[in-house]
């Protein structure tokens, strides 16, 4: 275990290290970075090499109330992605090394190349599902930062974004999922939930976990729908594409429908789902790639077809198909990563990737050319590449599968077929020779092969994939057995892979796609022009994304305008609505009688001086008449308390009202002379609301006097005031015994305010 | 003669705190520079007194009859608002200069306003919790406002003042109806009185708005829609270590009070009403991030963001279980110290008096100033949620919490909410290493830069080691459900 341990901690160190020592576009950074990866591979191949007998889980916990923890397995399925993580990783490593221009950030580049490494090895070592998803998005962010690489590009940002805000929301959705799942069976060590699936499938979200699941892994592994981002993503500099889109980051979506395989494959909706998913895409996407121009537009369908066919295989659950699925994933990392690389070859050195635009490669770049038409060769199913073998298997399983979703795969097959000629032997035969060649126009020289820095990590990759042809048993064999076991348990399959099966239906099956496909590829493909259709998808996203911009600016505006009345007039609003809908949906008490009592005619005239008042400090045209109306307001108010009975509250009234309009006009000297604005109407929207605010404040106070249910604390000081202070003045107890530290405090306060008074009465004369 | 109050010792950290206040007001007074470090020391030495004050008193029980309480609960705030305030403090200590601010009450007002936020979160009954409140709430109206020379700092304290007076009033009405119908103020009396009797029938109504309107209230205060609007505005115009000072400690203060207010004294009412708290909460976040997005002032930005949180923090509330609870706590505080580097990072592009604050003020920070760059990386990305820094592993322990609880709808909107912050949190970090532009000359800022670096480390420890604040925070909110 140590090794796998190993292997995920180097490329985070590396990461760390190249970011402390390394000058920003130091030429080495590139040769260290690829030592770090390599490390991290011999520590992969030999943990591979160490068997899987010893325990397979190391434990580190971080949160524990949480069931967080950093937990590694490392099973043969674990074993097998990492192998071509690192592996693929090494070779990219180096070629982009080479490939990166002197002045390009190239610390900046291999930080995150490294740092997705990492990530993606964590996210295939993980034995907890909560590690799995924190590594999920770091692949997911660090992605980004990969395809934002050349930020100077306006799509290369677009893309960016679009690939994290797709990845990023499906693996919430994912982590949605997890937790539902965790929640259920009580653990999210994925050794533990093996035995609990049935836990699960008895739950009512099973069901949802199912979805949240599948959206995650579609979502990463750009299924339809949610393939539109992977093209986008090809703004990225080659050698990013060639790992993360082709080899590594979308092969995580695969990685967890195979890891999950055994607990979720039970369950409804799992396996037919992502078979319908995985070969719809599939047919779907190798038709868009046939109607590319752009190379790596091309090679991008391609991509995600082909993952759907791996999805549909892994999906059954079954050994034989997760067999062909795994055994095809391997292939397609090495031939597919050799194209995408030398499709950075021939961009590099023609300065086009557009198929119309490319002149003879046969020609100018004979070796380039070689290994693009093997690679494609191997994607399309010729024998003796390795992609023979596993097409054969998919074919094989793909007639299990009913009637339509046979056809549908041949269908996908020829189609695949057709692309892949057009890969091999369409591109740059001159077959537009008009359109504007644009080696010619710009009169740089004419294209050759690269410096072999450039063209032996390609060369190296279709070696590969030519020896998965030649000894499937002996290169491939255990791994993918070992995979299988881990991806089905339980199963006991008699893998044995190799080249010739014998004549079987199969066999036929792909003759006929091979040779439809060439069909297909010289009657039409060579015939019509490309189109490089726009996606629907696509356009659901920009126009959601424009949508989502534009109302968001519609709500600042209107909403958030800083205006402090607009403010006030939305919350008390909202305050009428509420206070309305409790009247409405609550029975409403009775009123109280009002004592009956007619007032006396200098309790009016107070109460009508104080609306006076109050009228006359919002209508004032000067500030010294505003705040003297104020007071005036709060001095009959102190008039009602005396004749209403409470002649201490009246006191205190007094008192800090006189306080306050001091300190007010002592204050307000200071200020800039202020002159309300000329026309103020008065709007009558605002007036209601205020009304509207002010009567129902009242009525709450009507409706809360009749509703004491406590008994009146004067009660208490009637009975206890001579009894424990001596004294039958019910006032004077409170304020100088029962409540006398109050009384201290209001002293002191009124003090201090007279101090505040003083000192700005005294500064005052300075400034006029 | 000795004083007829038990369990004095509870309000030693209180007590503490106001005094250290005025000590260092006084000492301001006869400083001889203006400018002097030593007062910003004062402050924070005074701030951990505090904190470790309560933490030597833990468990002294409750004085004036029930009114205020140093358990588990209040001992985590202490520490919580404490260290924020340091923060604070320190932020300040470099900021404080640079804007000119050359006012001596800055440092003792900070100090008044925690003593403020600790009567709040100690208090156990709904009239000192609202003497907390306005305490806090003066000190903060003229922090937001201490920059006299600059419109829109005043701005920001008139409109702060105008609608916090308005939400104040709001709530003592509340507080007098749900007086009128049980009788007390006491949260666990009220509790009682409500479950007691059949009040739910009787008088539903006038219980039901005097709940309305103490929640509308703390909406005010913890910046929830509809009673948001204060807050960008603010944020804004108050100098930038006041406003993070406001979105962190003050938010802590009024959430932990909340939670006594819902999970204790309304207790019995609350599952009629977690409607409403839903509804709060997802709208609170769906606005606070759907109105971010447009922001190209990150000061604002950092406004709306801390409205959004608000939102996810409710869910907790709304959940109401005792992991919800302890998540809410434990979210506070990874919150707060994530905020903090965010702001504090803010305040250290401060030029002389006049702060950097658009977008576009940011690039080229990754290239120019690398380690301001990383701390805002860290403090974007873990506001954001992203793991395995503090906001995921709060984020995650909330949603896990309320999800138990059953509220799945709640849940998706608000890992929607957090996919759709992620749209203005990367802004930043796109201005910062995707953008280029000349370096600047900055003077040495040494508090600032400690500050912020220590908030961008506790976030990652937070994330990676999240075991003993949550353990706290579990402990701190058991203490008050299995209270009186």
């Amino acid at each position: 275990m140590g090794a796998v341990l190993i292997a995920l901690l180097l490329p985070f160190a590396g990461a760390i290290l190249l970011n402390l020592f390394s000058a920003p576009r130091s030429a080495r950074a590139g040769w260290v970075a690829s030592l770090f990866a390599g490390a991290s591979f011999l520590a992969v191949a030999s943990a591979a090499l160490g068997g899987i007998e010893q325990p397979p889980t190391l434990y580190l916990p971080w949160a524990p109330a949480l069931d967080l923890s950093l937990s590694l397995l490392a099973d043969g399925l674990s074993l097998l992605f990492a192998l071509v993580i690192s592996a693929v990783g090494v070779v990219v490593f180096t070629f982009a090394a080479a490939y990166l221009e002197p002045h390009e950030q190239r610390r900046r580049f291999f930080c995150y190349l490294l740092l997705f490494m990492g990530a993606m090895l964590g996210v295939v070592f993980s034995s907890n599902l909560l590690a799995l998803f924190v590594f999920w998005e770091l692949t997911s962010i660090s992605s980004f930062l990969l395809i934002g690489f050349w930020h100077h590009k306006e799509r290369s940002r677009y893309g960016a974004l679009k690939a994290l805000v797709i990845t990023a929301t499906g693996g919430l959705a994912m982590l949605l999922g997890f937790i539902m799942i965790g929640l259920v069976c009580g653990t999210f060590e994925i050794p533990e939930l093996l035995g609990r699936g049935d836990l699960l499938a008895a739950s009512p979200w099973a069901l949802p976990a199912v979805l949240l699941v599948i959206a995650g892994a579609i979502t990463k592994s750009a299924q339809f729908p949610f393939h539109l981002w992977l093209p986008t993503a090809m703004e990225a500099p080659t050698p990013v594409s060639a790992y993360l889109h082709a080899a590594t980051m979308v092969k995580a979506g695969l990685y967890l429908v195979a890891r999950l395989g055994p607990i979720m494959s039970p369950l409804p909706l799992w396996t037919p789902l992502l078979t319908v998913i995985g070969i719809a895409t599939m047919v779907w996407c190798s038709y868009l790639a046939l109607r590319q121009s752009d190379l790596k537009g091309l090679l991008a369908f391609s991509t995600v077809s082909q993952l759907g066919l791996i999805m549909s295989m892994l999906a059954a659950a079954r050994p034989e198909a997760a067999a062909a699925g795994l055994f095809h994933l391997l292939n397609h990392a090495a031939f597919k990563g050799a194209l995408f690389l030398l499709v950075g070859v021939i961009e590099h050195e023609a300065h086009t990737r557009d198929v119309c635009e490319l002149g003879p490669l046969r020609k100018q770049m004979p070796k380039t050319h070689l290994l693009l038409a093997l690679g494609a060769l191997s994607m399309a199913g010729m024998p003796p590449l390795g992609g023979f073998i596993s097409k054969e298997m998919f074919l094989e399983q793909a007639l299990h599968l009913g009637p339509l979703l046979a056809m549908l795969s041949v269908a996908g097959a020829v189609l695949t077929a057709a692309y892949c000629f057009a890969l091999a032997f369409g591109v740059g035969r001159g077959r537009k020779t008009e359109g504007a060649s644009a080696t010619a126009t710009s009169g740089a020289e004419a294209p050759h092969d690269p410096h072999f820095s450039l063209l032996w990590g390609p060369g190296l990759l279709i070696t590969v994939a030519l020896l998965f042809g030649l000894f499937p048993q002996s290169l491939a064999g255990a791994l993918v057995a070992g995979a299988v076991e881990a991806a089905v348990p339980g199963s006991s399959l008699h893998l044995h892979l190799s080249l010739w099966h014998g004549f079987s239906p199969t066999l036929a099956a792909s003759a006929v796609a091979l040779g439809s496909g060439y069909i297909l590829y010289s009657r039409w493909w060579q015939t019509r022009t490309p189109d490089n259709p726009l996606l629907v998808t696509d356009r659901i996203y920009d126009f959601k994304l424009e949508k989502l911009e534009s109302w968001s600016k519609a709500v600042t505006v209107s909403y958030m305008s800083g205006l402090v009345w607009r403010y006030n007039t939305i919350i008390l609003c909202v305050g009428v609505a509420a206070i309305s809908a409790v009247f409405l949906c609550f029975p409403v008490p009775q009123l109280q009688a009002w004592p009956a009592r007619s007032p006396l005619v200098f309790e009016v005239a107070v109460a009508l001086t104080a609306i006076a008042a109050v009228i006359g400090t919002c209508i004032a045209k000067t500030r010294l008449a505003a705040i003297l109306s104020l007071g005036a307001s709060g001095y009959t108010l102190a008039l009602m308390f005396a004749l209403l009975g409470a002649p201490d509250l009246a006191l205190t009234q007094i008192m800090v009202e006189t306080i306050s309009v001091a300190l007010f006009l002592a204050v307000f000297v200071f200020l800039p002379s202020w002159r309300p604005p000329e026309t103020r109407p008065l709007r009558p929207g605002h007036l209601a609301l205020s009304i509207t605010a002010g009567c129902g404040a009242c009525y709450l106070v009507a409706l809360a006097r009749g509703h004491r249910t406590a008994t009146s604390i004067a009660e208490f000081f009637i009975e206890n005031s001579a009894k424990l202070a001596g004294w039958h003045n019910i006032v004077n107890v409170i304020l100088v015994d029962f409540r006398g530290l109050d009384t201290l405090g209001e002293i002191s306060v009124l003090g201090i305010a007279a101090l505040a008074c003083y000192a700005a009465i005294k500064m005052a004369p300075q400034r006029s | 003669m000795t004083l007829p109050i038990a369990n004095i010792e509870v309000l030693y950290p209180l007590m503490f705190a106001c005094a250290w206040g005025l000590l260092v007001l006084t000492v301001e007074m006869f400083s001889l520079s203006r400018r002097f470090v030593g007062i910003g020391w004062l402050s924070a030495l005074g701030l951990a007194a505090v904190a470790g004050i309560s933490l030597s008193g833990q468990g002294a029980g409750e004085v004036f009859a029930g009114a205020v309480a140093l358990d588990a609960f209040s001992v985590y705030f202490y520490v919580l608002l404490s260290v924020l305030a340091i923060f604070a403090v320190f932020l300040s200590m470099d900021y404080v200069p640079l804007a000119g601010i050359i006012h001596g009450e800055f440092y003792p007002l900070i100090l008044f306003a925690v003593a403020g936020l600790l009567v709040m979160v100690s208090a156990t009954d709904l009239i000192v919790m609202f003497l907390g409140l306005e305490t806090m709430s003066m000190a903060v109206y003229v922090l937001a406002g201490i920059r006299k020379d600059e419109l829109r700092s005043n701005e920001a304290a008139l409109k702060y003042f105008l609608l916090g007076a308005f939400a104040s009033a709001l709530l003592l009405y509340g507080i007098a109806l749900i007086y009128a119908i049980t009788g007390s103020t006491v949260l666990g009396s009220v509790a009682n009185a409500i479950a007691s009797t059949d009040y739910l029938a009787a008088d539903s109504l006038v219980l039901m708005l005097g709940v309305g309107m103490l929640l509308a209230g703390f909406a005010f205060k913890i910046a929830a829609v509809p009673f948001h609007l204060w807050t960008p505005d603010v944020y804004e115009g108050a100098p930038t270590t006041v406003s993070a000072f406001m979105a962190t400690a003050v938010k802590a203060g009024a959430f932990a009070a909340l939670l006594r207010i819902v999970l204790v004294a309304l207790a019995p009412v609350m599952p009629d009403l977690s409607w409403l708290m839903w509804v709060l909460a997802a709208s609170t976040m769906t606005m606070g991030n759907f109105v971010a997005l447009r922001q190209t002032n990150v000061k604002r930005m950092l406004a709306y963001s801390s409205i959004a949180h608000t939102g996810y923090l409710l869910v907790g509330v709304t959940a109401a279980t005792a992991e919800a609870g302890a998540a809410v706590l434990y979210y506070l505080a990874a919150y707060g110290v994530m905020n903090i580097g965010a702001f504090g990072v803010l305040a250290a592009l401060t030029r002389r008096r006049h702060a950097l604050q658009e977008i576009s003020d940011f690039a080229g920070l990754g290239q120019n100033r690398p380690v301001l760059a990383l701390v805002m990386s860290i403090c974007m990305l873990s506001l954001m949620g992203m793991p395995p820094l503090a906001g995921f592993v709060g984020k995650f322990y909330l949603f896990t919490a309320a999800l138990e609880a059953g509220y799945t709808v709640l849940v998706v909107i608000a890992v929607l909410n957090s996919v759709v912050s992620a749209a203005y949190y990367l802004g930043v970090l796109r201005a910062m290493y995707f953008q280029s532009a000349d370096a600047e000359e900055y003077s040495p800022r040494p508090y600032l830069n400690f500050a912020v670096t220590a908030a961008a480390a506790v976030t990652v420890a937070l994330g990676l080691a999240p075991s003993p604040v949550m353990g706290a925070a579990s402990r701190a909110f058991s203490s008050i459900i299995l209270g009186p």
